[in-house]
């Protein structure tokens, strides 16, 4: 089995169809154990209550310790990196290329993207571990590689509590800020962090991505 | 209304069948009359059994039964059974009218066919006598339907009414010298009542009998092949008259090879003329049997050929191509006046002396060859009527076949890595075997030398087997114990794997070759492929030429269109799409890019302009450039119009470069008004939308006052290349394999150089790069590079540069299939594209030009000192001879370079202090001040003295060359001069 299928199916058998990717998201949530369990999250919704429209489901994922969530229709996979191909003359955070199923997809190290810490590099292997959200807008598809992929999340933008980013200077979360449009505090508890909107599309659009166009 | 192919046949039947009627009623009417002799009836008969027959064959049953009836009749009355009646002419007067009746109404609405025959029947019972009239309707065949239509027919109506019968048309007879006339002698506009604006379409609507006859000459099969065949003449036709434009500059006499371009030229206007003609394309016909006339009288008996001549030439090839393509837009008009220009050529400028008279005198001089006899016609029609031999295939089908050709690439590549498991396999295989022989030999000596040492042990055994062979010692009888048994089928078994492995390897050889083959016609196909959507540029030049002949004939401006790689292909839908773009630049050149003459040559350039369109391949790319040496961009007024839409924070900062990127913006002009024919800016960006929608790119440089270059680089995607695959530390990349000219080694003591290393190979320096410094600037790969050890150099040419690449290793060739590098990197710096792999692994394919020296040498830089890297030398010609002068500034402007003259010495003086030339080409003798007196002077001013002089006399003596050199010329060229060493010699010297 090989990677490119592993990032559609992440199925350990591939006797079974594909998973959905609501059920994938389920496993990852259950594996993320290391994290505080879903459940234990804010504000958590019964599984009854997704059909609700008022209700958008997000993808929570963690990035150097920041945790950001993005509308589940800006996404089209999720699974472990595949294998990156590099090519020259491109800024240090485009990986490079993967091959998904005969389809070219570049691959976005979207902490190097922001400058933060601990950037992944290809050729020590570090992509390994790394979780890969496919993301799109009718231009293009990117693979955005991440720390950790975090399981759903459902916003009520009615219910929820909605802020505005409180960054300064100097923090981490700060070089997301032009793409963070708003943050919900953690409920109560010990191992809690803001949970970040992040603008998706805004990212596709923004100028350093849409840079590889023409000479 | 769409109309399918057998919906055409019968639509063609009809038509046919109308065509009898007319003889059918003169016939009855004869009959009547009582003046019908055999002839008539034997014709009759003809026509009607042909009815029956071919009514029958295309299905329309009713009416063969119909026919049937009447040939009964028509036969007995021959025979002398029956007699010629007036009862039976009124019966075959109706039938006839029932024939016509099915032509009006069988296609669109349908006829009650049963009750029709059962009329038919009972009409000549009738006339025979028989009882009852009406016939038993089981008498009726089965196959006749109540109701028979054609396929688009709408369903029956109550009652269809026999339509009366109209005037029968007659074929068209175009060819018809009298037919020939209307376009002289009419004042409208000939095609707007002729049939062949009917035939320009498919032809269709209720039962019109006006249509009829062009739906027997013109199906849409014949249009098309006719417009396909009209496209190639054209084409063909548009490519002479290009050359003769270019070589006829002023009236001269028709030499055999003018006269050979004119007998081209003449044979495509003669083909499209007989096909035309057979189309029903009348005005057309006749319009290129005029022009034909102008050709014949050009090849036979004008004794020169002028320019005027040439142009008018190609406006009539312009308008021809107008009238065949687009018949309701042509301005027929036109042809009129062409005409008219035709015979005053050819009278010699003179007014005839009476038009009606001159076309009577000058047609039959030559009617077997021009005119189209019945006969001919007839011919003709038999070799154009069946349709070519080709297929018409939908894009979408060829692109599905070119896609499993490139799969089937990629699965014989996969195919490939699993044959090298299976050499794998089978080596494993062979060192089993042969360490299993090993063994049982081990075995074999060990026992027998075991054997040899403990005789007394093996006694013992042996006498526990069998007593029997007592007095045998043991050497004397070899005795055999359960060991040696199983050392003996091991021996056994290791020949059998041995023989196994010899089949394997058997097997893996003939799998080997049969892939071998298979790879050879997989490429082969995957070429004819690619081959099938191929077509030069040549089938878009002569709309573009076109276009910039009216262009520059609107606006009164003298421009030469200069076509370079006509010859270069593309996909057939790449240059359907890349045409208007083309169209759209070429009209910008001409219209903004090129002065008008009176500017032009206040600025010492010539007046006629040159707009260049070159194509060439680079790598796997095709790149196009639009040239002209016009005006160059107006960056102040880009830079006004970038300030007031607000598009910079801060225009005043904005380089050329980085201003010139402005007019691709949606709406960006820097005309307040813009002309009819472009407006610079509008319509950029569609432009360079449409080039990135086939994922090509579009740039522009321009230098002001020496003109604007367009660069359009198409990617040719879609395509297998042969490459070559080289890692270089540790990874795999690809290159097209045309662009490896030699794979060496070299040692390093062939390397020098400080700043820029380069590296001796055989004869050639060539600059060295190495290739992990490009792809891998951050060092994190570790080149597989040793000091002082050989170094793999694959010496490359690409984009018009050798230079060598050092690389770590060689993989191999392979066949790849060219991918993109997403969606979200449209553009790399450097690569091409990409591949993958057998094993699904990506490999990147370089475009060596842009990655290694695109960076120092990239004409694409936009640095407009680049521009000039295109040759545009001014040269300075200082002579006395107003010849001489123009002949070298013919010369150096041939090259595209600008000349300036000057008459003596003083003026040269004056002359370069107005522009600094880039050389100086100089007489010695001369007014005023000699060659000598301005070399002096010239050498004494440090402003000038680096600029390269050239002597151009006819001096011989060493004399006067050595005075000239100690003066400080740099070359001496004797007249008369080799114009190619000439033109070296200026390279040289203008040379970095």
């Amino acid at each position: 089995m090989t990677d490119a299928e592993e990032i559609r199916t992440g199925a350990p058998d591939p006797e079974t169809p594909a998973p959905s990717l609501r059920d994938l998201i389920a496993r990852i949530d259950q594996e993320s154990e290391a994290l505080p369990k879903p459940e234990a999250e804010p504000p958590s919704v019964p599984p009854a209550a997704e059909e609700a429209s008022h209700l958008t489901p997000y993808i929570r994922f963690l990035l150097a310790d920041i945790l950001l969530a993005i509308p589940l229709t800006s996404v089209l996979e999720i699974g472990a990196t595949p294998p990156v191909t590099p090519l020259p003359n491109l800024p240090a955070w485009v990986l490079g290329v993967s091959n998904l199923r005969g389809e070219i997809v570049s691959m976005v190290d979207l902490r190097a993207f922001f400058g933060l810490e601990g950037s992944a590099d290809p050729r020590r292997g570090a992509t390994a571990r790394r979780m890969t959200v496919l993301v799109h807008n009718p231009e293009m598809k990117v693979g955005l590689v991440v720390d950790r992929v975090m399981g759903l999340y459902h916003l009520d933008r009615a219910g929820a509590n909605l802020q505005s980013p409180p960054y300064r200077e100097g923090e981490p979360a700060h070089a997301l800020l032009p793409f963070i449009t708003e943050v919900i505090p953690p409920p109560a508890g010990p191992e809690s962090r803001l949970l970040n909107l992040f603008d998706v599309s805004g990212l596709l659009s923004s100028p350093r991505m849409t840079a590889f166009t023409s000479e | 209304m769409p109309r399918s192919s057998s919906d055409e046949i019968i639509h063609g039947y009809i038509a046919e069948v109308r065509t009898y009627i007319p003889p059918l009623i003169q016939g009855i009417a004869a009959l009547r009359a009582g003046s019908a002799d055999g002839g008539t009836l034997e014709e009759a008969h003809r026509m009607v059994h042909t009815i029956k027959g071919a009514s029958a064959m295309v299905g329309i049953h009713g009416l063969s039964h119909i026919a049937l009836q009447m040939e009964d009749a028509l036969e007995d009355l021959m025979n002398g059974d029956l007699s010629p009646s007036e009862d039976l002419c009124a019966a075959m007067s109706r039938t006839v009218d029932r024939f016509q009746r099915y032509c009006d109404h069988f296609q669109e609405r349908g006829v009650s066919a049963r009750d029709l025959l059962a009329e038919t029947m009972a009409d000549f019972r009738k006339v025979r006598g028989l009882f009852p009239e009406a016939p038993d309707p089981a008498d009726l065949p089965d196959q006749v339907p109540s109701w028979e239509a054609g396929a688009g027919a709408a369903p029956p109506p109550d009652a269809p009414d026999a339509g009366s019968i109209p005037e029968a048309p007659e074929p068209p007879e175009e060819t018809d010298e009298a037919d020939l006339s209307p376009l002289l002698e009419a004042d409208r506009e000939p095609w707007d009542d002729e049939a062949p604006e009917a035939a320009a379409e498919a032809p269709e609507g209720p039962g019109d009998g006006e249509e009829a006859e062009t739906a027997e000459t013109a199906s849409p099969e014949l249009l098309a092949s006719f417009h396909d065949e009209a496209e190639e003449h054209l084409q063909e036709m548009g490519r002479h008259l290009d050359g003769l434009e270019s070589r006829i500059e002023e009236t001269t006499p028709v030499t055999p090879d003018l006269r050979e371009a004119v007998n081209q030229i003449r044979r495509s206007v003669h083909t499209l003329k007989g096909a035309s003609a057979v189309i029903g394309f009348a005005p057309v016909a006749s319009f290129a049997h005029r022009m034909e006339d102008l050709l014949d009288w050009l090849s036979e008996e004008a004794p020169r050929i002028s320019p005027e001549t040439v142009a008018v030439l190609i406006d009539s090839a312009d308008l021809m191509e107008r009238m065949i393509a687009g018949p309701r837009t042509a301005r027929w008009s036109r042809a009129e006046s062409l005409t008219e220009e035709f015979r005053e050529i050819i009278d010699g400028r003179e007014e005839p002396a009476g038009e009606t008279d001159d076309s009577a005198a000058e047609t039959p001089a030559e009617p077997p060859k021009t005119a189209f006899s019945a006969d001919e016609m007839a011919a003709y029609r038999q070799q154009v009527a069946p349709p070519l031999r080709t297929l018409r295939v939908s894009m979408d089908r060829m692109d599905e076949l070119v896609n499993l050709a490139g799969e089937l690439i990629i699965a014989t590549s996969a195919f490939d890595q699993q044959m090298e498991t299976f050499t794998a396999a089978v080596r494993e295989l062979e060192l089993a075997r042969d360490r299993l022989r090993d063994i049982a030999r081990e075995m074999e000596m060990g026992f027998e030398v075991k054997a040899l040492a403990h005789l007394d042990g093996r006694r013992a055994v042996a006498a526990g087997g069998g007593a029997v062979y007592e007095e045998f010692d043991d050497l004397e009888l070899d005795r055999y114990s359960e060991l040696n048994r199983i050392i003996r089928s091991l021996n056994e078994s290791v020949i059998d794997v041995g023989a196994i492995n010899t089949h394997l390897s058997g097997i893996y050889s003939e799998f080997d070759g049969r892939l071998t083959r298979q790879r050879v016609l997989l490429s082969e196909l995957q070429d004819r492929m690619m081959r099938v959507r191929m077509t030069p540029m040549s089938t878009i030049t002569s709309r573009l030429r076109r276009t910039v002949r009216e262009v520059s004939a609107r606006l009164g401006k003298r421009i030469r269109l200069i076509i370079e790689g006509a010859e270069i292909e593309l996909d057939r839908m790449v240059w359907d799409k890349i045409t208007d773009p083309l169209m759209h630049l070429l009209r910008n050149a001409a219209d903004h890019g090129v002065e008008p003459a009176e500017i032009r040559e206040s600025l010492g350039k010539p007046p006629s302009a040159t707009v260049r369109l070159s194509a060439r391949r680079e790598g796997n790319q095709v790149v196009l450039r639009v040239t002209d040496d016009g005006a160059g961009l107006d960056y102040p007024a880009i830079r006004a119009a970038v300030r007031q839409a607000g598009l910079s924070p801060d225009p005043g900062t904005l380089s050329e470069a980085e201003l010139a990127e402005f007019i691709f913006q949606p709406g960006f002009s820097t005309r307040g008004r813009i002309s009819e024919i472009s407006g610079r800016g509008v319509g950029m960006d569609v432009v360079k939308e449409n080039i990135q929608d086939l994922k090509g790119t579009i740039r522009v440089v321009s230098r002001q006052g020496q003109g604007t270059r367009f660069t359009v680089r198409i990617p040719l995607t879609m395509a297998a290349l042969r490459s070559l695959l080289f890692s270089v530390g540790g990874r795999t990349f690809a290159v097209p394999l045309n662009e490896i000219k030699e794979i060496t080694r070299v040692s390093p003591e062939n390397i020098s150089g400080r700043t820029r290393e380069v590296v001796r190979i055989g004869e050639e320096v060539l600059p060295l790069y190495h290739a992990v410094e490009y792809l891998d600037p951050q060092g994190g790969l570790g080149s597989g590079e040793e000091a002082g050890a050989s170094l793999l150099v694959l010496v490359a040419e690409s984009g018009g540069r050798r230079a060598a690449v050092v690389v770590d290793g060689l993989v191999g060739q392979r066949e790849i299939v060219v991918k993109g590098t997403g969606s979200h990197l449209r553009y790399v710096r450097g690569i091409s594209g990409v591949t993958i792999m057998g094993d699904g692994g990506v490999v990147p394919i370089l475009n060596m030009e842009e990655l290694f020296w695109g960076r120092e040498a990239g004409e694409e830089v936009a640095d407009p000192s680049d521009f000039a890297g295109e040759p545009s030398l001014s040269i300075l010609v200082v002579d006395d001879s107003v010849s001489i002068r123009q002949v070298i500034s013919r010369l150096v402007e041939n090259q595209g370079w600008r000349a300036a003259a000057a008459r003596d010495g003083m003026e040269a003086l004056e002359r370069i202090r107005e522009e600094r030339p880039d050389l100086i080409i100089l007489d010695i003798e001369m007014p005023r001040m000699n060659g000598y007196e301005f070399l002096s002077a010239l050498k004494a001013q440090p402003a000038y003295r680096e600029i390269p002089v050239v002597m151009l006399t006819s001096r011989t003596a060493e004399k006067h060359r050595s005075r000239a050199f100690s003066l400080g010329a740099s070359g001496f060229v004797v007249k008369p001069y080799n114009e190619e060493e000439f033109i070296e010699l200026v390279l040289k010297l203008t040379g970095p």
